[in-house]
């Protein structure tokens, strides 16, 4: 009777320890993926989403009008008599830039070529975030990038680039990891700037996700 | 003793699962986590029921797995549905959770005494 007690207490306990010992293992994993979940656009608040949509149509709409209203200048200066030709060529070098800006042609130039790599096998798996990707392209267009492409598709100032599952989407297309970033620009500065200790590439190794930077002459972009 | 067994047990596999996580889509971290409240809910249960000798493992054990497994369909059926059926087991789970924390604590204070 003693020994069927004591039987009955030790599986009373390896049932609790091996219960919560279940239920411990999952907490970190889930803690995790739900501290990930936090880092993307998905669980913002929607009224956010659609300011900072708003914002990105708005200043779209703007880029056009002040490329149209250039355009119309040139067209202007180009009818009128008393034009010289130093203004037309800044009026059209100011027109060029806004299409370089709006991608609306190809470009080709010295500049850097990024790719990344996430790692999908293993225990925990690394994963580029939204933020991730925003604080690269920021980093570029900040360190002198005048042109930049993912995998191909070229980003203009109105772009939107997200993670939505696996995938990652550039103004609506979508695209595969591993995703090939090609800035043309002051190539040496955003080398640099990216090299900074502390900055993307080192949070994008501490998280493991693999990027290699390489210099490329001529790197071309199309429209 | 029963509560120093279930706090090792936690901890240890909290300690296991930090330096071997197990990778959770994301798309279902919402029903793991149900799963998880429930389980949490039936460890209390347990606790509560050995406290006061109504302790009976096969119930313990199919309470723990049922549960889990019916939090975790109610979130997955209220997603299909549109309603947030998960609330449902929030509440549930939630509110016994606290039910049986405070006859916990009452049943070990009246043991002190």
């Amino acid at each position: 009777m003693k020994r069927t007690g004591r039987a009955r207490w030790q599986s009373t306990m390896l049932v609790f320890a091996l219960i919560s010992f279940f239920v411990g293992f999952f907490l970190p994993g889930q803690a995790r993926v739900v501290r990930e979940m936090k880092q993307t656009y998905q669980s913002q608040d929607p009224k956010d989403l659609i300011r900072v949509i708003r914002d990105l149509q708005q200043r779209k709409q703007d880029l056009l009008v002040e490329e149209t209203d250039v355009s119309q200048k040139v067209a202007q200066y180009l009818r009128s008599s008393d034009d010289t030709a130093a203004q037309v060529r800044r009026l059209l070098q100011e027109a060029i830039v806004l299409k370089q800006r709006t991608g609306a042609i190809p470009l080709a130039g010295p500049g850097i070529r990024i790719t990344i790599r996430e790692q999908s096998s293993g225990t925990s798996p690394s994963m580029l975030a939204d933020e991730d990707l925003l604080l690269l392209l920021n980093d570029l267009w900040a360190s002198g990038a005048e042109v930049i492409s993912l995998n191909g598709i070229r980003l203009t100032d109105s772009s939107s680039v997200y993670r939505a599952g696996l995938d990652v989407r550039v103004d609506g297309e979508v695209t595969q990891m591993p995703l090939v970033v090609d800035a043309i620009g002051d190539t040496e500065n955003m080398y640099k700037g990216l090299q900074i200790p502390g900055g993307v590439l080192d949070l994008l190794n501490l998280r493991r996700i693999g990027a290699i930077v390489q210099k490329v002459n001529p790197l071309r972009i199309s429209d | 003793m029963v509560g120093f067994v279930t706090v090792c047990g936690l901890v240890l596999g909290i300690i296991v699962g930090i330096f071997r996580p197990v990778h959770i889509p994301a798309a279902y971290s919402k029903y793991v986590g149900l799963a998880l409240l429930a389980g949490m809910d039936s460890i209390l249960g347990g606790i509560k029921g050995y406290l006061k000798d109504t302790f009976d493992a096969t119930v313990f054990f199919s309470g723990f797995l049922i549960n889990s497994l019916v939090a975790a369909l109610l979130g997955y059926l209220g997603d299909q549905l549109g309603i947030d059926l998960y609330l449902a087991a929030v509440v549930v789970f939630g509110s016994r959770m606290y039910q049986n924390i405070a006859i916990i604590r009452r049943v070990l204070l009246k043991k002190e005494a």
